[in-house]
């Protein structure tokens, strides 16, 4: 399974999280497209339901960046 | 023993009683050998009704098997697992095969015995019991219907001294002696401050009170400490002075509260517990200058 | 409110086995307050029940709807206006016991079971933390005791004080709780009417509670009798 590559959903806070990968993205880093962010005005925000859903439509993992 | 627990109460004389818990199962060699060494010993022999919830057979049978061997038995009865009819019922019977003492007791919760998931019944509580045991005396039942013959019986309640805060209990133990009650049997005393507070509160009333010691046992401290037992409080000091001590010196400890109760003078009698132990029982008594 | 607590999941997943069309259906009165069975919750449970099934590879559809109460049959009856009951196999309910009940009577022909367990009838402490506070015993003595129920709140429901076994103010059973009727003590003396404990209770009138019990309000008697 050398090749496994999970399918994360990260879940980033507008505040630290987000602004951070902005920052990131301004400074020309790169991070991998199997990273798939959704962007939450707070993670306080972030439902049980929301993590399951992201399970459920296949994610392998989940990252509450908040 | 021609004076009987009734009149040995009324005597002035001091009280020496125990309990015993009865087999779980049909075997009573062990039982009645214990029966047998306490004969003499005791003015009068409890049976516990399922101490802790934990199963046993009935106290009634049991407290035939003391009648049989010449001593006076004093029956406890539990209203955690029975409903009214049933402890009316059992009294009935009781008396007919000649018991005659009766301590009324609410029951250890379920949750301490091993079948914790029965019902708790608690139809009645135990001031309840006490008065539907004097309706049962006095030729009706609690419903009020007449009965063909009726019970004399003798009854008791618990309390417990070391309650803190004591005036809840205190308010419960005047009920029982308003409804009956004419014996208590304390839970374990330790603090003779505490049991004096308790005596000088029912000192108005005729009831007689007999005084709980419990043999402290080195391998129960853990227990002791953790509330496995309810209503035994017992202090710091006493279980730092009990673990690791060796039969002889647990004899003692208890041996030295009866001589702090007799010479203070504070109540009517004692009951000993010694679960396990019975036969170090005319030890304690030595022990306690009885 | 009535306070309820989902079942064991594996037991749930048991339950609706060898359906293939499921309708979970939430209740948004008690159960939702008590963040057992409303809305979110059925989501959450429906989320789990689809992944556990896929999981094993079967093919179950479900589906989610969540109604204002499942103890009133004006509620249940509008089911109909957003799903149709009949195209599912069962119908897996998170509403208390008396809402399952009642849906289970208006959809007779359907296999209606469980989400949750229905615990207590209580009050909300403070965010997340419901305690047990009414027995329905039908027979209420609060007027005697300073407020707080014995019935409930001593683990052996004693009527005229406490057992021997409270340690400091707490319940022999469990050294977190307070013993009932301490806490009974101490409110009487505080408002004064240490007189109502010292009154004796009667054993309790089980007869006045009916099982099953109706109440018909005397208003509407003459709709109910010939």
């Amino acid at each position: 399974m050398v090749d496994y590559e999970p399918r994360v959903v990260a879940m980033l806070c507008n505040y630290c999280a987000y602004s951070a990968a902005d920052l990131a993205g301004v400074g020309r880093l790169q991070y991998p497209p199997n990273v798939r962010v959704v962007f939450y005005l707070c993670t306080g925000k972030v439902e049980i339901v929301h993590i399951l859903k992201a399970f459920e439509a296949g994610a392998d993992a989940v990252f509450v960046g908040g | 023993m021609g004076q009987s627990f009734e009149e040995a109460l009324t005597s002035g004389k001091f009280l020496i009683v125990t309990s015993l818990d009865p087999p779980k199962g049909t075997d009573l060699e062990g039982i009645a050998g214990v029966i047998g060494k306490l004969k003499g010993v005791v003015n009068a022999l409890g049976v516990y009704d399922n101490p802790r919830a934990l199963m046993y057979m009935s106290p009634w049978a049991i407290c035939r098997l003391v009648i049989e061997q010449g001593v006076e038995p004093i029956m406890h009865v539990t209203c955690r697992d029975r409903n009214r009819l049933a402890l009316q019922s059992d009294l009935l019977a009781a008396a007919s095969i000649g018991i005659k003492n009766i301590l009324c007791v609410s029951g250890d919760h379920v949750m301490f015995g091993d079948h914790v998931d029965a019902k708790p019944v608690h139809d009645i509580d135990s001031v309840h019991l006490l008065s539907a045991a004097k309706a049962l005396s006095e030729g009706n039942d609690m419903a009020g219907n007449p009965l063909k013959g009726s019970p004399a019986f003798c009854l008791g309640a618990t309390a417990n001294p070391e309650a803190n805060p004591l005036e809840p209990q205190l308010i419960k133990v005047d009920k029982k002696i308003q409804v009956g009650a004419s014996f208590l049997i304390t839970q374990p005393v330790f603090n003779m401050d505490n049991l004096k507070r308790f005596v000088d509160h029912v000192k108005e009333s005729k009831v007689k009170v007999i005084a709980g010691i419990d043999l402290l046992v080195p391998e129960e401290v853990p227990k002791y400490r953790d509330g496995s037992y309810p209503g035994l409080f017992v202090p710091e000091n006493l279980l730092e002075e009990i673990a690791g001590a060796d039969i002889e010196k647990c004899v003692n400890v208890a041996g030295d509260l009866i001589k702090q109760i007799k010479s203070a003078n504070l109540c009517d009698g004692i009951h000993i517990s010694a679960p396990g132990h019975e036969e170090k029982i005319p030890d304690i008594l030595k022990a306690g200058g009885l | 409110m009535i306070v309820a607590k989902r079942k064991p999941f594996k037991e749930i997943k048991e339950s609706v086995s060898g359906a293939n069309k499921i309708l979970i259906l939430g209740c948004g009165t008690c159960v939702a307050v008590c963040l057992a069975g409303g809305e979110k919750e059925v989501a959450i449970l429906a989320s789990q029940l689809r992944m556990a099934l896929q999981l094993e590879n079967q093919n179950v559809h479900i589906d989610e709807l969540t109604i204002e109460r499942q103890c009133d049959r004006e509620f249940i009856e509008q089911i109909n206006t957003s799903v149709n009951v009949d195209d599912y196999d069962l119908i897996l309910s998170t509403a208390c016991a008396a809402g399952v009940q009642l849906l289970s009577d208006v959809f007779d022909h359907k296999v209606v079971v469980p989400g949750l367990n229905t615990t207590f009838i209580g009050v909300a402490e403070g965010p997340g933390v419901w305690t047990e506070r009414c027995r329905a015993c039908s027979d209420c003595v609060l007027a005697d005791t300073g407020g707080i129920c014995p019935v409930t709140i001593c683990a052996k429901g004693l009527l005229n004080g406490p057992c021997g076994g409270a340690r400091n103010g707490k319940c022999e059973v469990d050294p977190e709780k307070d013993c009932a009727w301490v806490l009974i003590y101490n409110r009487l003396e505080k408002l004064g009417r240490l007189d109502k404990m010292k009154k004796i209770h009667a054993p309790k009138r089980y007869s006045v509670q009916e099982h099953p019990a109706t109440i018909i309000h005397e208003a509407y008697k003459h709709r109910y009798t010939v």
